[in-house]
């Protein structure tokens, strides 16, 4: 009969009830202020709705607490319990033999009942068969626990409050502090996620280190990590020095950048400065669609159009030059297909927006009188901009460069479908070069097993890339917060 | 400073103030650029990714009426619809039979047959049969069906394969036919279609002349480096001895290592006698090896008690990879112990070395350099026959040794084993059994190998001459060496030849000359160990060390003239070519000779089409790819040349299948209709079938569950901390997480969704499900700073209102402020879900690149994305995935704009100003 249990959907079953059960609580709950006060509301000191809302919150939540404990530990729990229980044909086997049969007995209490591969091929061994009954009866059990434990405390909590309505009864204050906390448990997600991404991040990359020292990640100039590690490999395993990677993000990065940051800082000069609210109103918008475009279009036109045209120019560029000086063997510039340059002018197309955004931002927050102290000492509008303006916002930009550059280091899809693959440090930009981003995409697609080096390599490699970016957006925010309060 | 200005002169203040009007001018440009440039990038690239996806929303089909024969799709008559559906290849048959009746010239050829069948898409009988599946009744009536093309028979139609140009051809034509040929004959008729493939033999010729020169630009590189070669050569035989040892002194240091100091010092000590300093480093060399050996058997022994500790824990709880961690443990012990057991049997050897003779040195050296220590001089100076023998045998006298040296080593290394097998036992029987099992027998076949290779050597030296036990000065009598001690324990197997008497001494002698060259040819050893008994004062060192730097540069020299003769090899085959196409070009009544790596001219004529092989001014013939009518005069205007410009071996599409394709198009048969399972298929392999259904239904679950999740947390979040939240260190900590959670790469949160909802909670790969969690913790900052925006631009004085007339804060703030801020509340989500729309990294890294033939039916299915699909198409190798990724980024694209419009227009619709 646990075996039914433990595969029924008795748990879905009881939230629906919850939920329908809610309703009826707030109506009961309503009502019964009402009847106290037999219908004079003004003698409540809560109106009755509250005590409504009070009575179904009471009702609600510690069957929703369980039920969720439940489906988030409850297996796990289930399946402890049946290993404490471990008949003795298996528990007498050696270690292998042993946590394999245990292994399959789970998998096979884990299948549904009606799953026809239950019961046809592999030949199950009756030991495993006994077993899965066993851990799927056990399962059935902790799961009915939990489901009568949930109807039991919202059971008691319904009777509770409904008792507890009095006309004095601070409904309305109860209620609210209810919702203060729901609204302070929302505002904690943010930090529960920096939390999550920090500790999954740390604790992963400390197996890494566990398995290849940090200083070869550090200073090894040796990137390969795709060359497979056997697990019964012993002995060699991959290279995992990771300054080709850091260099590649920081090449594309600078190449952006050269991009970006002009075109960015003139652009939002020249909108915040000279052009008049018509053009200003009709530029904005442009520059918006620019920001708004998916990475992955970018990527597609980096592919497409620039990687070619970025090659054609490579090759044309090597005929020149050794045209020019006939002396000098072999290419000069061996444009490859996709390349570091390809890849950083469609990233630095893409940041251009960022730059100018944020640059506008700063310029338009420099107060008037600068400007017009400048006017009236007969500066032109230009010597305004470069002798004034510029100082003082000069933070301000440093700032908004300093996001850009984050937000370059960390982009993905253009690298991985513009940059290569090849691990390597060079100066030419003709060159494919890959990325921080590019050999975490790498690694993470396709097999996906969290214990060999190789996949590990790319939480460490996420580490480094989340430190990066948050120096520089943490810079970059206190340097903005400082300017604004300066001017404000 | 108004004095400072007037200081200056008239001429000089008005070119002042140009010069700063200019600058002015410049800089305002700049910014103009700037804007440009940022406006034509935009351009760009909407325009090449839209016009590159134009021809992807249509598609060309096959449209034929098809009679269903009963007989060949539903034989037993019993109009089973599964039977039928299964009965695919039935319906294909029924497809090609109906293109071979248009075609009956394909019949004939099984390649042209298959080239037919290949022009529609693989998939269409399948399409069909389920059609007919559904309604048993069509079967035996004739229907209309479409079937799509194959993808690049789409793409030739839409033009995307190659160019033409239809030429003019002028006068009449006279059609004449041979057994394989049509002859036709026009007096000037083909000018136009000669001059244009006669240019593009021209060029070629152009091109060939080109590389040419390039040969020969590398040939005159090489010739330089012959002639210094060569000069190295001659000072070689004049050069005195000092500048000659300094000569091979830096070839060895260019190779330097310290396997040649181990041979340099060899042969100073064979050469004067004094050992110690060859001692010392042999016994540094064995003591350093011998200690990296402990170091990395530690090292291993060391990760596989970590492998097992991890293997009990993972058993403890069950998890399924204990046993990888089993054999993980197990071939790191193995590993260890084998290393354990090297490094005591270097140890030992490193502990024996003083106590050995020069000879025994030598031996043991060799077990290092793995080569015997010797000069090859002698041999190398084999234009002087008396010199040949004794080297040969010299030199086989060494490898002997070495080879003994070897094999004793190994016999050594193998009780080694044994006494760790031993030794392990009491520890670890499990370690014990895999060292015996393993390592022994591995050690015992290498044992075999090696005494199998001195078998060989002592064959030789019995076939070289009347043994003779001590030719070199350097060879001691074996029975004093450690090695020869050992041999005798473990004597070869006698697997070796008879020793038959050397038939053609001069013959072999050569062969082996030759073969010990093959093996270490002036290698560092060797010339280390020459140039240390020149040192020691050898005699005859001096000549061996010469011999060898000889051979050496006459090695490169050999090396050189090769690569000279390949290259002139390669300029004259250029040079021909480009004469001989120039000749074929510059001579009209010749022909030009068409193959597949030139463009194809196809003449139309009389309702038929030749394939031209050989094309004059006057005169073509070909090949009928569509039979022409009768013999005889065509007359003018009736016939027409083309010129496909692509050549047949560099395109999929097949002269026969353009020329097929085209007639279907003219008769009306191919219509070009809009591709609708762009939308409504599923992703597939083939791309003129592929769709993005599924990736619209994932990405509408992802987009739910991201909304779901994010919106009412968002909201909740950022009216908690614009409305509720006192202001102190724990609101200043959220706020600026939430800062940075908006600036933290996209990745990240991908690793975050890997790592702990994969891996932890354990859901299931690539599910909208993980999908949306992902993003909705992606897209929360932006939610949150927009609906703090929002609610921060509600007067005051609203909240003030609601306040005096005696609401609570919570009352205030949702009956008053939050509705009054939901429009921006509304733009800031929607603007937050059309950037997670687009988001693609993320959903890599939670699996979601795996193939997904259906749409997902729950939240726990596999699914897959649009950007992920435009990812996904974008690596696919045939050229219609190209058109498509775009047409997918145009959807992607639109639904994204449309998203963003909807924002715009509510802010601009509900925005209140105060």
């Amino acid at each position: 009969m646990f075996e039914q249990i433990a595969h029924s959907r008795l748990a879905v079953g009881l939230l629906a009830v919850l939920a329908a059960g809610t309703f009826a609580a707030f109506f009961l709950g309503r009502r019964r202020a009402l009847s106290i006060v037999s219908g004079k509301t003004r003698e409540l000191h809560s109106r009755p709705s509250y005590h409504g809302y009070l009575v179904a919150l009471t009702f609600l939540l510690p069957g929703l607490v369980v039920l969720a404990a439940n489906a988030m530990i409850g297996d796990v729990l289930a399946d402890r319990l049946a290993l404490s229980r471990l008949p003795a044909e298996i528990a007498g086997l050696d270690p292998t033999e042993k946590a394999e049969r245990i292994n399959a007995a789970l998998e096979l209490a884990r299948r549904p009942l009606s799953d026809p591969s239950r019961l046809e091929g592999e030949a199950i061994d009756a030991s495993v068969q006994a077993y899965a009954t066993l851990a799927a009866e056990i399962r059935g059990q902790v799961k009915l626990a939990a489901v009568g434990l949930a109807s039991i405390l919202s059971a008691i909590g319904l009777a509770v409050a409904l008792t507890r309505i009095r006309r004095e009864q601070r409904a309305r204050n109860q209620v609210e502090g209810a919702i203060r906390g729901l609204l302070m448990l929302c505002s904690g997600v943010a930090i529960a996620t920096t939390l999550g991404i920090v500790l999954s991040l740390i604790f992963e990359t400390l197996r890494f280190f566990g398995e290849v020292s940090p200083a070869e990640f550090l200073f090894g100039l040796k990137w390969s990590a795709q060359t497979n590690i056997r697990p019964d490999q012993v002995g060699s395993s991959g290279a995992f020095g990771a300054v080709p990677l850091f260099y590649g993000s920081l090449l594309i990065t600078f190449i952006a950048m050269i991009v970006a940051a002009p075109v960015g800082l003139f652009s939002a000069i020249y909108l915040s400065e000279y052009a008049g609210p018509r053009l200003r109103g009709s530029v904005k918008p442009i520059l918006e669609v620019l920001a708004g475009v998916p990475t992955v279009v970018y990527g597609f036109f980096a592919l497409l159009t620039v990687a070619p045209a970025v090659r054609a120019f490579g090759d044309w560029l090597n005929e020149l030059i050794l045209a020019v000086a006939p002396w000098i063997e072999g290419p000069v510039i061996d444009a490859q297909p996709t390349s570091a340059l390809a890849a950083g002018l469609v990233m630095g197309v893409m940041i251009i927006p960022f730059v100018s955004s944020l640059s506008d931002d700063v310029i338009n927050a420099a107060p008037q009188s600068l400007r017009d102290g400048a006017f009236a000492l007969g500066a032109t509008k230009s010597e305004t901009v470069r002798h004034v303006i510029l100082p003082a916002a000069l933070p301000g930009v440093v700032a908004a460069l300093l996001l850009a550059v984050s937000r370059a280091v960390g982009e993905t899809m253009i690298v991985v479908m513009a940059a290569g693959q090849r691990a390597q440090i060079t100066a030419d930009p003709f060159q494919d070069v890959t990325t921080i981003t590019v050999q975490i995409v790498d690694l993470l697609t396709g097999d996906t097993e969290f214990d060999s080096p190789k996949t590990l390599s790319a939480f460490a490699l996420g580490f480094g890339l989340f430190l990066i970016t948050l120096v520089f957006n943490l810079i970059a925010q206190r340097v903005v917060k400082a300017y604004r309060e300066k001017y404000e | 400073m108004s004095d400072g200005n007037l200081s200056y002169p008239g001429a000089e203040k008005s070119r002042r103030l140009r010069r700063r009007y200019r600058e002015e001018v410049r800089f305002r440009s700049y910014g103009v650029a700037a804007i440009l440039f940022a406006i034509t990038s935009l351009c760009v690239l909407l325009i090449s990714i839209a016009t590159e996806a134009v021809s992807a929303f249509t598609r060309h089909d096959l449209s034929l009426e098809l009679f269903i024969d009963p007989g060949v799709v539903d034989p037993s008559g019993e109009r089973d619809p599964e039977t039928i559906r299964a009965n695919v290849s039935a319906f294909s048959d029924l497809i090609r039979g109906e293109l071979r009746e248009r075609f009956p010239e394909a019949a004939e050829d099984r390649d042209l047959r298959r080239q037919l069948a290949r022009m529609v898409s693989t998939l269409s009988a399948e399409e069909l049969a389920a059609r007919v599946a559904q309604s048993p009744e069509l079967v035996g009536t004739t229907i209309r069906i479409t079937a799509p093309l194959a993808d690049r028979i789409d793409l030739y139609l839409k033009g995307l394969v190659t160019g033409q140009s239809v030429l003019d051809g002028v006068g009449s034509v006279d059609v004449s036919r041979t057994s394989e040929a049509v002859d036709l004959r026009s007096q000037g008729g083909f000018a136009e279609a000669y001059r244009s493939l006669a240019d593009r033999l021209a060029e070629e010729a152009d091109g060939r002349k080109q590389l040419a020169r390039v040969s020969e630009a590398a040939i005159a590189r090489v010739d330089e480096r012959f002639e210094a070669l060569q000069s190295d050569r001659t000072e070689l035989t004049s050069m005195d001895a000092g500048s000659l040892a300094e000569m091979v002194r830096q070839s060895i240091a260019i190779e330097g290592q310290d396997l040649s100091a181990l041979s340099l010092a060899a042969g100073r000590a064979e050469a004067s006698g004094d050992v110690q300093p060859f001692r010392t480093l042999l016994g540094s060399e064995f003591t350093k090896r011998a200690d990296e050996a402990t170091r990395e058997a530690d090292e291993l022994l060391e990760r596989g008690d970590a492998f097992q500790k991890k293997a009990l824990e993972a058993e403890a709880r069950g998890e399924p990879n204990a046993e990888t961690r089993r054999i993980q443990a197990r071939t790191a012990y193995l590993a260890g112990d084998r290393r354990m057991v090297d490094a005591s049997r270097l140890e030992e050897i490193a502990r024996s070395v003083p106590n050995l003779d020069i000879g025994a040195l030598s031996a043991v050296a060799s077990l290092v350099t793995s080569r015997p220590l010797t000069s090859l001089g002698r041999v190398v100076a084999s234009g002087n026959e008396e010199a040949l023998l004794p080297a040969v045998i010299e030199i086989n006298q060494a490898e002997i040794v070495a080879a003994e040296a070897a094999v004793a080593d190994q016999v050594a290394r193998i009780s080694g084993v044994e006494a760790r097998v031993e030794a392990l036992k009491s520890v670890s029987p499990g370690r014990a059994e895999a060292l015996a099992d393993e390592g022994l027998s591995a050690a015992r076949s290498k044992l075999r190998r090696l005494e199998r290779d001195l078998a060989v050597l002592q064959a030789t030296r019995d076939r070289l001459a009347p043994p003779v036990p001590s030719v070199g000065p350097s060879v001691d009598t074996p029975a004093s060496t450690p090695a020869a001690v050992a041999i005798a324990s473990g004597s070869p197997d006698a697997t070796t030849e008879p020793a038959e008497s050397l038939r053609d001494p001069e013959e072999f002698l050569k062969a082996e000359a030759e073969a010990q060259l093959g093996l270490d040819l002036g290698g560092s050893i060797a010339a280390a160990y020459a140039l240390g008994r020149f040192e020691g004062g050898a005699p005859g060192a001096e000549a061996d060390l010469r011999a060898l730097m000889t051979a050496r540069l006459d090695r490169e020299l050999e090396e050189v003239r090769t690569d000279k003769a390949r290259l002139e090899r390669k300029r004259a085959r250029d040079l021909k070519a480009a004469t001989d196409l120039l000749s074929v070009a510059s001579n009209p009544s010749a022909g030009i000779v068409l193959d597949e790596f030139s463009p194809t001219v196809l003449i139309e004529i009389a309702g038929g089409v030749v394939k031209a092989k050989q094309v004059s001014e006057n005169q073509v013939i070909g090949q009928e790819l569509i039979p022409l009518g009768a013999a005889g005069a065509v007359a003018a205007g009736s016939w027409s040349i083309r010129e496909i410009l692509v050549p047949e071996a560099d395109r999929l599409v097949t002269d026969h299948q353009i020329v097929w394709a085209d007639q279907l198009m003219k008769g009306g048969d191919i219509v070009r209709r809009p591709n609708t399972s762009l939308l409504t298929h599923a992703d597939s392999t083939y791309p003129e079938l592929a769709g993005l259904a599924a990736g619209l239904a994932g990405s509408f679950w992802i987009m739910l569950v991201t909304l779901i999740l994010s919106l009412p947390v968002g909201v909740m979040a950022a009216i908690y901390l614009e409305e509720f939240a006192p202001r102190n260190w724990v609101t200043d900590f959220i706020e600026v997480n939430i800062n940075n959670l908006a600036a933290v790469p996209s990745i990240v949160f991908g690793l975050l969704g890997a790592a702990v909802f994969i891996n932890f909670f354990d859901l299931p790969r690539s599910s909208p499900l993980v999908g949306g969690l992902v993003l909705s913790l992606i897209t929360l900052p932006t939610i949150i700073i927009a609906t703090r925006a929002a609610l921060g631009a509600v007067p005051p004085s609203i909240r003030e209102g609601a306040l005096a007339v005696g609401a609570s804060l919570p009352q205030t703030v949702f009956h008053h402020v939050l509705p009054l801020a939901a429009p921006g509340v509304l733009t800031g989500a929607i603007i937050g879900l059309a950037r997670a729309l687009g988001e693609t990294a993320p959903l890599l890294l939670i699996g979601m690149v795996a193939f997904v033939a259906d749409p997902p039916e729950s939240m726990l299915d596999s699914a897959t994305a649009l950007p992920v699909l435009v990812y996904k198409w974008s690596s696919g190798a045939e050229r219609a995935w190209q058109p498509m990724t775009s047409a997918a980024i145009i959807i992607l694209l639109i639904f994204m704009f449309a998203m963003n419009a909807l924002a715009v227009y509510l802010r601009r619709r509900l925005e209140r100003r105060w």
